[in-house]
Order: structure tokens, then sequence, then C-alpha cells
């Protein structure tokens, strides 16, 4: 570039970059000193904003009660003599927290307005309980404290008690199943035996036996002909609700459902329930939905139920003549671990029989057993061949070789599914076909001779006990006509879909089952709050009760569904739900009550814990027999609230 | 480029230069100057500032011993139990300006104390008459019942 062209000399590359550096270093030197300045305001501040918190929680109640709201609630008693010596701060944390926000704003401002002309604010927990309208700035001092509060009107020194029972008297319900069983084809009367035992020490309160049966030609000749409970004689006191008679062919059969009140009849301790009836050209049997339901009031100890357990599921006694069959159903609670069980059947009088086919002679099945399906999990023979049927086309003619008396032990654990077991159990019957010559027994004495009766045992672990010392189970069983069920209320329908609730102190549900009662049945499919819960295995597969798991429950409406249907899927239009069908539910309520407000004196603590704790347990009808009482002397301590994280920020 | 004949130090650029360059220099020693200043009139005031800082803690911690009088006192602080005492406050007097003085160790820096609530007000120290430079602090604190402000003041 040639600097004669005359052009401007001040803007050379090299005077440019040297008013550059300059220029930057004189920028340099005013920041430092901004800093420091900014560094001292906020050391100020920052002392105004600790001030300001120590003397928030150093003043005390009784120093401020001249500030025009805490005098107000002195007057009005809102705030008590033993309140005076709280401090500032908690009693505007008791407020906040305690939903009167207004008051806590109130008294802050009423406070602090006097002690700054600062910028101010009071938070805690990220909201913001008072602050002075004015502009923000950057720079912004914090004080912080944690602190927990005391309740507004008790003590800060005194007693305390906590309570919790030992034993109670509680009412509960226990249901004592009649699982579907009865004889085979064109049966003489069929003879069912049960044997249960109540707990000892009981008051039973009410019981009504449920009985659900198929029997006779018509509703008019219904061979009912023995129920004896204890001994005495019942069979006239049933009160028949509901009566279906239906009819094929020569056919004529009647499904009937009643009930019977036997409070008088039943006894704590050993109990025996005898039944015998009658269906000359068809099938006698029990139908779902039969079962006793007893409601006593019980002793009981505090303890911590286990998390092992094994439970015997015991055949009832049935003599079936021509055949016995009957299915019993049980439960495997959802998160069960290392389930196992077995299957003790004690058969008597069996025909043994065979046929000669083949060029030789071949056993046939007389014993059966179905494990959760429609294929047998056990038969004794080989053939279920017959040479001629007779008796109305029925009867199957085999040669009987003997009588025998199987006695069965089936480890059936890996037939097992969670939820709702069933196990069905055929002696000389099969179906619509029967081959028997006279009697069969499935053997079952569980009070008098119970390791020789027939039972199904189930073995498992659960995660945690259902239960823990200091609380009590509750079982409660409630019928469909007496929830809410999709109308008809009283009367039987398929589908039939109801709706109950589950009250906030029934919310730990530890065990939940619907008892189905129907009249015909063919297979059930049952559904809770749109689940499916269970669906029967194979056809006539109808349990007695269904599992239902507490998991899918919930605290407010809950709906169950129960439908019949056919094997190809269709909707039964002659097998109807029963109205006396229920659903039963076991849930936990707390025996014990925590420390609770401070007393002048243990004894006022002690009797107002035991008055909670009655109060709590009352609810429920449990009256604690014997209660047991913790009192300790307290000072100080802060309780209602906190700890929380109070701030005061100053700008 | 066409060069000229001529030595560079006399040309026009080089004058040029030079007066840029002592602006510059002058600019800068100018800001130095003021810097310096101003550095030291900061550090000046921060460490009069600690000592407002220092001469105001005394009212919120307790000396040693916890209750002292004016025989026993090896530290000066007015505070018991969160809140100002009283007596301490009456003690003051009896140990006098002088002793509080060598007490709280604010080298040529005199102190006030003002001390003012809802019908209290209470004073200590040596008023600023003839100050030359005066540094004044506010804090709040508890005394009896009620918070008061109290006020600090040190000069020279």
């Amino acid at each position: 570039m040639g600097l004669k062209s005359g052009k401007g000399f001040v803007f050379s590359t090299d005077v440019l970059i040297g008013l550059s550096i300059a220029l930057l270093l004189l920028s340099m030197i005013p920041l430092t000193f901004e800093k420091r300045y900014a560094e001292t305001s906020l050391q100020l501040l920052s002392y105004e904003a600790n001030d300001l918190m120590n003397v928030f929680t150093t003043l005390t109640v009784a120093d401020m009660s001249n500030t025009p709201t805490i005098k107000n609630l002195i007057e009005k008693g809102v705030i008590q003599g033993k309140d005076l010596n709280k401090t500032i701060l908690d009693l505007i944390g008791s407020f906040w927290y305690a939903g009167n926000e207004s008051v806590a704003q109130n008294i802050t401002k009423e406070v602090f307005n006097g002690l700054s002309n600062k910028c101010f604010s009071l938070e805690t927990e990220n909201e913001t309980i008072y602050e002075k309208p004015c502009p923000k700035k950057d720079t912004v001092a914090v004080a912080f404290r944690s602190l927990s509060g005391y309740e507004m009107g008790k003590p800060i020194s005194g007693h305390i008690a906590r309570a919790w029972a030992t034993k109670v008297l509680k009412n509960t319900t226990e249901i004592i199943p009649f699982y579907p069983e009865g004889s085979g084809w064109t049966a003489d009367r069929v003879e069912i035996t049960k044997k249960f035992s109540l707990p000892t020490g009981i008051t039973i309160y009410d019981a009504v036996l449920y009985v659900s049966v198929h029997f006779g030609t018509s509703k008019t000749q219904a061979e009912f002909q023995n129920l004896f409970v204890n001994g005495v004689q019942k069979k006239n006191d049933v009160v028949w609700l509901y009566l279906q008679e239906e009819s094929s062919g020569s056919e004529v059969t009647t499904a009937a459902y009643g009930y019977i009140n036997v409070k008088n009849e039943l006894v704590a301790g050993s109990n025996t329930i005898y039944l015998a009836f009658g269906s000359p050209n068809y099938n006698a049997h029990v139908h779902p939905g039969m079962r006793l339901i007893v409601t006593y009031s019980l002793l009981q100890d505090m303890f911590t139920a286990n998390r092992s357990f094994t439970k015997r599921y015991y055949f009832d006694d049935v003599v079936g003549r021509t055949g016995a069959w009957s299915m019993v159903s049980f439960y495997v609670p959802e998160n069960a671990m290392n389930v196992t069980a077995k299957l003790k059947l004690n058969g008597k009088n069996v025909d043994d029989t065979r046929v000669y086919t083949g060029g030789r002679w071949r056993n046939s099945t007389d014993v059966k057993v179905y494990v959760n399906s429609g294929t047998a999990f056990y038969q004794d023979g080989d053939n279920e061949y017959c040479y001629s049927y007779s008796d109305r086309g029925y009867y199957c003619n085999r040669n009987i070789v003997g009588e025998m008396n199987p006695m069965l032990e089936l480890d059936i654990t890996n037939a097992l599914v969670n939820g709702t077991n069933v196990v069905s159990v055929y002696l000389n019957c099969y179906g619509d076909t029967h081959w028997g010559d006279s009697t069969a027994e499935i053997y079952s004495d569980p009070t008098s001779d119970p390791e020789n009766s027939s039972y199904i045992e189930v073995s498992y672990e659960l995660p945690e006990p259902p239960f823990y010392y200091g609380e009590i189970d509750i079982n409660k069983d409630v019928l469909f006509g007496n929830l809410d069920c999709w109308r008809p209320l009283w009367n039987a329908s398929n589908p039939k879909n109801c709706t109950f609730n589950i009250s906030e102190s029934e919310k730990k549900v530890v065990e939940s089952f619907v008892h189905i009662a129907q009249g015909f049945s063919s297979m059930i499919k049952a559904y809770v709050n749109s689940r499916l819960t269970f669906v029967s295995p194979s056809t006539r597969a109808v349990p007695e009760s269904i599992y239902v798991k507490p998991s899918i429950l919930s605290v407010g409406r809950n709906n169950i569904s129960l439908v019949d249907v056919q094997p190809g899927g269709s909707i039964s239009s002659t097998n109807y739900i029963l109205p006396w069908s229920s659903f039963e539910h076991t849930y936990i309520v707390k025996s014990m009550v925590d420390y609770g407000h401070v007393f002048n004196t243990s004894e006022e603590a002690v009797n107002d814990a035991i008055e909670r704790l009655k109060q709590q347990i009352g609810k429920e009808g449990i009256n604690a027999t014997d209660i047991q009482v913790d009192s300790k002397s307290i000072y100080g301590i802060e309780w209602l609230w906190g700890p929380s994280m109070f701030k005061i920020s100053v700008w | 480029m066409c060069l000229s004949n001529k030595g560079q130090a006399i040309t026009y650029d080089f004058f040029v230069a030079m007066g840029i360059f002592f602006v510059v220099l002058v600019i800068i020693f100018s800001y130095w100057a003021y810097s310096l200043k101003e550095i030291e009139e900061t550090r000046t005031k921060q460490e009069v500032f600690n000592l407002l800082t220092k001469a105001s803690e005394v009212w919120f911690k307790e000396g040693y011993p916890v209750y002292w009088d004016a025989e026993s006192v090896a530290e000066i602080g007015l505070m018991n139990d969160g809140r100002i005492n009283v007596t301490k406050l009456e003690l003051l007097n009896a140990i006098g300006y002088q002793k509080f003085l060598s007490f709280m160790n604010l080298g040529r820096y005199n102190v006030l104390y003002n001390l003012t609530g809802d019908g209290i007000s209470f004073e200590f120290g040596r008023r600023p008459l003839s100050a030359t430079n005066i540094y004044r602090l506010e804090r709040i604190g508890v005394l009896s019942n009620q918070a008061v402000k109290i006020e600090t003041i040190v000069w020279d």
C-alpha cells in the first residue's frame, strides 16, 4: 500500500490493533470494583436475613401478643396459655401446615413490617408464606432454618400413650362348603355326610344352611328324604326359594335351592350334617351353592400368621347307589411359592369290572380322577368299553369280577394352577353313563378318622404373613341379592352382573372368593373387574367357590360377572346364576393405636389410648378383652409437621 | 510497493504513531493511578466493614465468661439465650468506653451503638462529632420481649 496515496492514515492495521488493546485494558479496570461493591452489599443483606431468622425463632407468641392477629387468636382461645412459649416461626408453621394460610400470612406480615424496610419473603418447602410486594433484584440473600412444629392448643410436655389388644372378641363368618357331588345314573338315593369342626369357645349368632340339589322326578315328587343336623331331622324346615323343573323325554327332574336355619342345632366343636335324596330317573347330586354360613363370635389371641401353610380340603363322605362322585375345589393364592399338593382317595365298595374284547380280558376303568382338565389325570383301567346298554339305554354291562376299596395317593402338584383348582373323582360312574351294581363310597370322616379320609392337601409359602401381630382378620360374606346386581336383584339370571363396594377400612384384603349358586349348570366363566378370573376346565366342572386375587380388587366400586356357557361357548339358556351366590372377603383390621395427644397425666393418656383403640376396632364389631398400654412422659417433642425447611429471603 | 529513500523516523507516520502512543500511555497511567486509589479505598472499606461487623457481633454473642461482669470479663458479648441481656447493657457503662474499645481491638476507629425499639432507647460509645469517615451498619436483635434495631457506627 502506498502511504503517499493520501488516504486516511489512522486506519492502518498497526494503529487499529494498538487502539483495540488499549481500550480493552481500560475497560477491564472498572469491572473489578463493581464486583467488590456487590460482595459487600450481599454481605449486608445476608446479615439482615440471618438476623430476621433469629428474630422469628427467638421471639415467642407471648412476646408478640400485642400484634393484631395474635391478639385476636388469643382472645378467641385458638392460642391457649400453653402455646405462648412457642416461637413465632412455630406459630406460623403450625397455621400454615394446618391449612390456615391467611392467618400465617398475617402474622408474618405484622411481625416483619415493624422490623425492616427491606424487601422480604418467608418460604417453606417451595411454598411462599408471605412476600412483601416490591420489585425483584438480582442480589438476594437467604437464611435457612429446619424446623418441626407443635400442634396448636396442645401441651409440649406431659404424657402420651399407645395401646394394643392382646386378645379380642370378634364376629366373623365361616363358610363350610358342600362340594358338587352325588351318585351315578338312575340313582336310588345318594347319602352325603359332612363332618366338620367349629372352633371351641365360640358363640354362634347365626347359621344358615343353603341347600342346592338336583332331585326327584318333578317338583311335587322331590324325594328329599333326610336332612339331619347333629341328629335332628330338619328336612321339613327347608324353605325352598327356587325350583326349576326340566324334562328331556321321559326324564323329568328338578333343580332346587332353599335354606334352613340351623343355629340351634350347631355346636362349637364337632358337627355332622347328613343328607339323603334321590332322583330315580336321573342323577341325584348336590349343585353349586350348597353351603353352611355360620356367623359367630370368637375369642382370639394376637399372633403373627404363618408364612407356610398346609391345608387339607376333605371330601364329604358320599355314598351313591350306582356310583359316587365329588368335585372338590381349592385355591392356590397369588404369590404362593413352593406349592405342592396331593390327593388321597379312600374309595369303598367299588365294582371292579372287565370286558372281553379283542380276544382277551381287559381291565375297564372304574376309578377316574380329573385335575383342572377334561382329560383324566388318573384311571385304573385301560378302557371304557361296555358290552351293551340297558336300563333306558344308559346301563353299561360289563363283567363284575369283584369289589375293591381303592386307596390312592396321587401327587397332583404338576397339574396345579394359581387361583382356583378343581379336582373331580368318579367311582363307577362317568358322565351320563354308569355301570355300578350297588353302592360305592368316597369315604371321609375328618373329625374321627382324618388320616383315612379322602382329602386334598395343599402346601405353599407366602412372601410375607397375611397378617402380623396387632392385626385382626375379619371375614364377611354378602349375598348377590344384597349387592348392586343387574336386574332383577333377587331373580335367577344368566349372566349375572353385580357391583360391590370395598370401603377404606377394608382395603387390606387378604383373601376373597365368589361362591356360585346355580340350579342347572354347564360351565362357568367368572370375571372380576373385567378380568377373567376362572373358566371351567370341562363341562360340569363348576366349583363351589372361585378364588379372586386380592390384588385385582380396589377400594371403591368393583364388579363381578358370572356367565354359564355351553361347551361350544354359547350362553346357556336354562342354566341360571342364583341371587344366593355370594362374595366373601377377608380383610385386616389394625388392633393397635399409636401415641396420641399429650395429656397432663399418665392416666388421661392411657384412657385416651384405650378409647381410641376401642373406637377403631369397635367399628368392625371387635371388642378388645385384653389391652396392653405403653405410656411415657415427654418434654419438648416436636410433632404435627416437619421437619420442614424455612427460608427467609431479603433483597 | 514503491518505497521512498527518506528515513522512516522523521516521516509523518512516525509522528502520528508517537502521538497515539503517548495519548494511550497517558490514559493508561491515569486509569492505573485511579485504580490504585480505588483499590486502596476498597481495601480500606473492606477492613472497616470487617471492623463494623465485628463491632456489631458483640450484640449476638455471649462473651466469656457467659455471664461476665465488669471484673471477670475476658470477651465482651451482650447476648444470652438468643436475647440481649439487659444486665450486660448496664455493665457496659460500668466497664467504660476505653476499656470496651480495648476489648474490641478496633485500632484507630471509634464506635457508637444506638439501640432503639418500642419505648426503648440505648446509646453507648463516642459520637462522631469530628469524624473523617463514618461507617454504619444496622442489624436486628431481640431485647427482652421485642425486636430492636441496633445501629453500629464506626468512625475515625
